[in-house]
């Protein structure tokens, strides 16, 4: 491994720390209170001062500062990703243990359900089903997660499939341990570095199909815009006011490319295929 | 061949009832819809009688069976917005769709199997670690933004494209390129390791040996061993491209379905809603029917099974 990735990959750790922590001290950190309107410092660009002050990345047609925005942005983005893959996860890792465990039947079901699953372009459904059910934090969430189960459920089915067959499961069995014994002492953890890895790539889905569900009006609701909706107001300023549409999809693009770093470099790690190269 | 197209036609009904079931089930879980259709002051005689005429007064599953077998003749019922047909509607819009889904698929095949290619032949080349930034750059960036950007720089400060709509050619270079460089990332890792697969293959070894010229090794011998998988992935990234398209099509103003089942979602247009998943579940799975066909043709192996 170069010395340049080297530095590509803590540089997404230390970013992806600065982001979360960001995230959860929200409006301590924020220069500005976020969802204050000022109509005296409405569409500032980048840089320029209002009567309240400087505004690093400008402000909105409201006057709202935002810097402050985005890093309110961060809360929803981080909380509703993490909450659908820790789902889809816990729903895929399951349906594929238990399939893989069992054979026959049980796989040929889920893989069938994987397949008509893939076969359709989900986002168009997430859209529906949200838009017809109105948009609430819980429904985005599980939307997001029906969307993300199907890797979890494939990988950890085939895992499964070839760890059953090995001895030290036989051993168990010989000593008499139970099938649930089995599935969770002796199955679940050496499943657990691909989840770990499937899990980084999932939430990094979820943050970009937040971002385009709020940017239809399909998001999850809350006090001051998502990073999604900041994209859809500002689509209104758009010849005037270019800081609007930037900065908002620069957090997003940031915060997906760390996760996605991190997630190559844990694959790298979970794989010793890969490794061995 | 014929059972593995045979497959794919079955699990293709599936999709399409699956998606059918979903909408129908969602439809009914979101309340009465003579609410959205009839005025705020209709009187209770009023919606029982518009409830009859949509058969709402009948239990759900003789109005699922309905709902099916309408759907089995391609009517979704009226649009509650303009009484339009919804077949109708999304007739006119579909051009739109399948014009920006090809040529975007196009552009991305065209920048992607090449590239994808070399990547692979020159690994760990300049040109293959440059691929390979680009398709985690772009995985992770969210097309509609990049649709904003384009339409920010090319458009709005450059002025050399127009901003929105449909019209002559220069309205579907913005939208295209938005939903191209969206399937690029994929398709061109997928290119590269599906390449990368087939080099060590001793074919490729002995059409060098015997002095095949290098040129014809790659684009003929090892592209066509290696493209199988790549064909595969078009099917469902075609599926990935309506997806997109939706939000694609919401930014560029363009008169699609994917437009349509947003402004139907706004105007709380259910049928038409349901109409637009059920033909985009019929058309990708008459897709990837397509697609087995050809990866059939592609590949001998899979003829005679």
């Amino acid at each position: 491994m170069s010395r340049a990735y080297v530095f590509v990959v803590w540089a997404a750790g230390v970013i992806l720390a600065g982001m979360i922590v960001a995230a959860l001290l929200g409006p301590t950190i924020t220069p500005y209170d976020a969802a204050a309107q000022n109509l005296l410092s409405r569409l500032l660009p980048p840089g320029a001062s209002g009567p309240d002050g400087r505004h690093w990345f400008g402000t909105d047609a409201l006057g709202r500062d935002i810097l402050s925005l985005i890093i309110m942005g961060a809360r929803p983005a981080l909380f509703v990703s993490a909450a659908a893959a820790a789902i889809a996860a816990l729903v895929g890792v399951l349906a594929g243990m238990i399939a893989g465990f069992r054979g026959g039947r049980f796989g040929d079901v889920l893989l069938s359900l994987t397949n008509i699953q893939l076969a359709f372009p989900f986002f168009l459904l997430a859209v529906t089903v949200v838009g017809i059910l109105r948009p609430s934090t819980s429904l985005v969430i599980a939307v997001i997660a029906l969307g993300s189960w199907v890797p979890f459920a494939r990988v950890t089915y085939a895992d499964t499939q070839q760890l059953r067959e090995l001895e030290f499961i036989e051993a168990v069995r010989v000593m008499r341990g139970s099938n649930i014994r089995i599935l969770f002492r002796h199955i679940l953890p050496n499943v657990l570095p691909n989840i770990v890895v499937l899990s980084t790539f999932a939430i990094g889905t979820a943050i970009v199909m937040e971002s385009g569900l709020s940017f239809v009006g399909l998001g999850v609701p809350s006090e001051t815009p998502t990073w999604g909706r900041m994209l859809s107001e500002g689509r209104d300023y758009m010849d005037s006011a270019w800081w609007l549409t930037v900065f908002p999809g620069a957090a997003i693009l940031l915060l997906v490319l760390v996760i996605n770093v991190i997630g190559e470099q844990l694959r790298d790690y979970a794989d010793p295929r890969i490794q061995a190269q | 061949m014929i059972r593995l197209v045979g497959k794919q036609i079955t699990l293709g009904l599936l999709v399409v009832l699956s998606a059918i079931t979903l909408t129908f089930a969602v439809v009914r879980l979101s309340g009465d819809p003579t609410s959205l259709i009839l005025p705020q002051d209709a009187t209770t005689e009023q919606r029982d009688a518009l409830r009859h005429s949509l058969g709402l007064d009948q239990p759900v599953i003789v109005q699922y069976v309905h709902y099916l077998g309408g759907a089995a003749h391609g009517d979704f019922g009226d649009s509650y917005f303009d009484g339009d047909s919804v077949t109708g509607v999304i007739m006119r819009r579909l051009p739109n769709t399948l014009l920006l889904a090809a040529s975007a698929l196009l552009l991305a095949v065209v920048l992607a199997i090449p590239l994808g290619v070399l990547a692979a032949v020159w690994q760990g080349g300049v040109l293959d670690r440059t691929v390979q930034v680009i398709s985690v750059i772009g995985a992770s960036t969210p097309s509609f933004w990049v649709g904003l950007l384009l339409l920010q720089i090319f458009a709005m400060q450059l002025e050399w494209l127009p901003t929105y709509g449909v019209g002559g050619i220069t309205n579907l270079i913005l939208p295209s390129t938005t939903l191209a460089l969206y399937v690029f990332p994929r398709l061109a890792r997928l290119t590269r390791s599906s390449m990368l697969d087939v080099l060590p293959a001793g074919f490729i070894t002995a059409a060098r040996a015997k002095g095949m010229p290098e040129r014809r090794v790659i684009w003929r011998v090892l592209l066509r061993n290696g493209i199988v998988p790549v064909i595969a992935l078009l099917a469902l990234e075609i599926g990935a491209l309506f997806g997109g398209a939706v939000l694609t099509e919401t930014v560029f103003a363009w008169p699609g379905i994917g437009q349509l089942a947003i402004t139907s979602i706004e105007r709380r247009d259910f049928p038409l809603v349901q109409g637009v998943v059920a033909y985009v579940a019929l058309i990708f799975s008459v897709i990837t029917v397509v697609a087995e066909i050809a990866v059939g043709l592609a590949n001998p192996r899979l003829r005679h099974r």
